[in-house]
């Protein structure tokens, strides 16, 4: 932290040393990541997911909106899914459906995430009037029950344009993350070594992005996370109310059509399996890249879950060329 | 003190740690034993073992360590062969421990006094609240607190009174042997001793059994009536405390330690520091652990590791005293 004042205040010299710190260790984590088995399995189900979202055009094979297929097909070789009441093809939808999913929580978590930050955080940081006001703010939106006041937002708006669901979804998910990340904030702005960088002449800034910001990384990004399953399963949640664009297909606009066209009671499994398990897959994958990257920066945590007594007893003996029972 | 009447014996007990380098031996084959009203001094520096080895006693070991051999008893009892509940009333009640940290170990929302109750709720539950609160009176007053001091939280306290507290807790049960990890680590010189003096004289009043451990040699032998010196994990080193300083022979680790303080009387005296590092745990040297750092090594201290064997009034882990003695006793 020395060598970061130097840099600081004396103008000669480049002042990159910090960023490429920052940088390095960002690597670091990276490295630590690509040999967690957790990590692995997470990402690979992610980045499928993503691809299967940006190629949707290029592996549909049908239109998922054209109707000129037999109904309630069961899954062959010509519809890999099956088709549904209507006589569409599911996995057509399931593909399409992955991507306008995908569009509408990424979309929806950037706009929670910006808010959660510049409500949350910033003022915290800083406290005073402005902090209060905010604060007071964020737990007025914590008590608004989220999905009435979505179903609410969106009956309004007559206009189901994915869009117009990001925002939606954006504008009600924001307030109990921006409560996460503030109290994170206020523990942070008092520790020792912040007031170590304030007394060495730091700015506010450099503070916030060099000091208390990579500590609150892990949560950062668990909170990131968490918005994006959030606004999702928000989406979904909208759709299967009939809320949302039901002449576009998404996840949940399947399992509207899907509980609406009786599949169940047609033992049409194949029709409403694909957007639940969609859902459920992908938040499988965040979770998964979450708890990784817990293990990752709370070194601890890793020891402990990959080291039990049990295993140092066994280790021990076998290092001893002992038999154990 | 034969192993019948003593209050702890370790026998042969080995603890190591496991880690994503490899296993870490830090208690290798300690064999100890604490008489009754006896304290047993053990020093050594950062990451010999000492505060693993005080660790093992009470079982308090973390998840990451174990002990794979040996054999820890208080009183005769296995420590490791209680069940969970066993271990849970056992503790405190017959062995109790003395933390680095009062500020740490106690809770720092609730008032001391309460802290102390929880003590006779959990070990004494037939007691009456007036017994109890006479009790802890009691128990204040050998410690020399004032009892308007049980409503004050641990921050309003000072480190030496923390201090007391913390004691006066861990004889509240009246326990035949307390674990004391670096007790006074965290004071100024000053308090330091007057919490030295304190414990000498609760235990000569108590006459409970104690483990000292302090990586400071003088503390020790101020306190002690048995030194033990541990280095990677091994007792070098351990004698009757009458005889320690003034002793003829000493481990040379021991003797680096000596050396390493300066004496505030007497003159002429040089600080040398032992050289090298702190040894590797997880990649043990062969032969004798300190032999990469003592000046006194020769052939067999790179071939076999020494064990204690006893040289006059102490017993010794070293290859170097054994053949001194054996030149002396052959002419």
């Amino acid at each position: 932290m020395a060598e970061m004042t130097v840099n600081d205040t004396n103008k000669d010299l480049p002042n990159d040393s910090p960023h490429r710190a920052r940088t390095s260790s960002l690597f670091g984590w990276i490295k630590v990541m690509k040999k967690n088995r957790k990590a692995q399995v997470g990402f690979i189900i992610f980045v499928g997911f993503i691809l299967v979202g940006i190629l949707a055009p290029v592996i549909a094979r049908y239109s998922p909106t054209a109707t000129n297929f037999p109904p309630l097909e069961p899954p062959n070789a010509q519809h890999w899914f099956g088709t549904t009441g209507l006589g569409q093809d599911v996995y057509a939808q399931f593909v399409w459906g992955t991507r306008s999913s995908l569009i509408v929580g990424f979309g929806a978590s950037a706009i929670s995430t910006l808010f959660a930050v510049v409500i949350g955080m910033y003022p915290a940081y800083w406290g005073g009037y402005l902090d209060r006001v905010m604060a007071t703010f964020t737990n007025v939106f914590i008590v608004i029950p989220g999905l009435p006041l979505m179903i609410v937002a969106a009956a309004y708006v007559h206009d189901s344009s994915t869009l117009t669901m990001m925002v939606i979804i954006g504008l009600t998910g924001w307030a109990g993350r921006a409560r996460v990340l503030r109290a994170q904030i206020l523990t942070l702005r008092n520790r020792e070594f912040v007031w170590a960088a304030r007394l060495t002449g730091a700015s506010d800034r450099r503070i916030l992005v060099h000091e208390i910001l990579p500590n609150m990384l892990s949560l950062f990004m668990a909170s990131l996370m968490y918005g994006i399953l959030g606004a999702i399963l928000a989406e979904a949640g909208l759709e299967f109310l009939g809320l949302g664009n039901l002449t576009g297909v998404s996840w949940g606009s399947m399992l509207y059509w899907a509980n609406n066209g009786g599949a169940l009671l047609n033992g049409a499994w194949w029709w409403l399996l694909p957007g639940g398990l969609g859902i459920a897959m992908f938040g499988t994958s965040l979770a998964l890249m979450n708890f990784a990257l817990d293990e990752v920066t709370n070194p601890r945590l890793r020891q402990m879950s990959t080291l039990s007594r049990d295993r140092i007893v066994r280790a021990w003996h076998a290092l001893r060329g002992e038999s154990f029972q | 003190m034969s192993d019948d009447t003593a209050i702890l014996t370790v026998d042969h007990a080995t603890v190591v740690y496991g880690s994503e380098a490899g296993l870490a031996q830090a208690v290798n084959d300690v064999s100890l034993a604490v008489a009754p009203g006896h304290i047993l001094g053990v020093v050594g520096e950062s990451g010999c073992g000492k505060s693993t080895l005080a660790q093992a006693i009470m079982r308090l070991l973390s998840p990451n360590a174990a002990l794979v051999e040996g054999r820890i008893a208080v009183r005769g009892r296995d420590m490791y062969r209680m069940s969970e509940n066993e271990l849970r009333m056992f503790r405190w009640k017959h062995v109790s421990m003395v933390f680095q940290s009062a500020l740490v170990t106690l809770n720092p929302v609730i008032p001391v006094g309460k802290q102390f109750q929880e003590i006779f709720q959990i070990h004494e539950p037939t007691m009456s609240q007036v017994q109890v609160r006479k009790r802890i009176e009691e128990l204040l007053s050998l410690v020399r607190i004032h009892p308007q001091n049980l409503s004050n939280y641990a921050h309003e306290l000072s480190g030496g009174m923390r201090q007391r507290i913390a004691i006066a807790m861990a004889i509240a049960l009246d326990p035949v042997l307390v674990v004391m990890d670096e007790p006074t680590t965290a004071l100024d010189a000053v308090v330091q001793r007057e919490i030295l003096d304190e414990i000498r004289r609760i235990q000569e009043i108590k006459r409970f059994a104690v483990v000292f451990i302090s990586h400071d040699l003088r503390l020790v032998s101020y306190i002690s009536t048995e030194i033990a010196v541990m280095y990677a994990g091994k007792i070098v080193e351990v004698g009757s405390a009458h005889h320690f300083m003034a002793a003829a022979h000493h481990h040379p680790y021991t003797q680096g330690l000596l050396d390493s303080v300066p004496k505030l009387s007497g003159e002429g005296f040089t600080i040398r520091a032992i050289p090298g590092s702190p040894p590797d745990l997880v990649h043990p040297v062969r032969g004798c652990a300190f032999h990469p750092r003592c000046s006194a090594a020769y052939d067999a201290c790179l071939a076999a590791s020494p064990i204690l064997r006893s040289v006059g009034s102490s017993k010794f882990a070293c290859f170097d005293i054994e053949r001194r003695e054996n030149e002396k006793a052959h002419g």
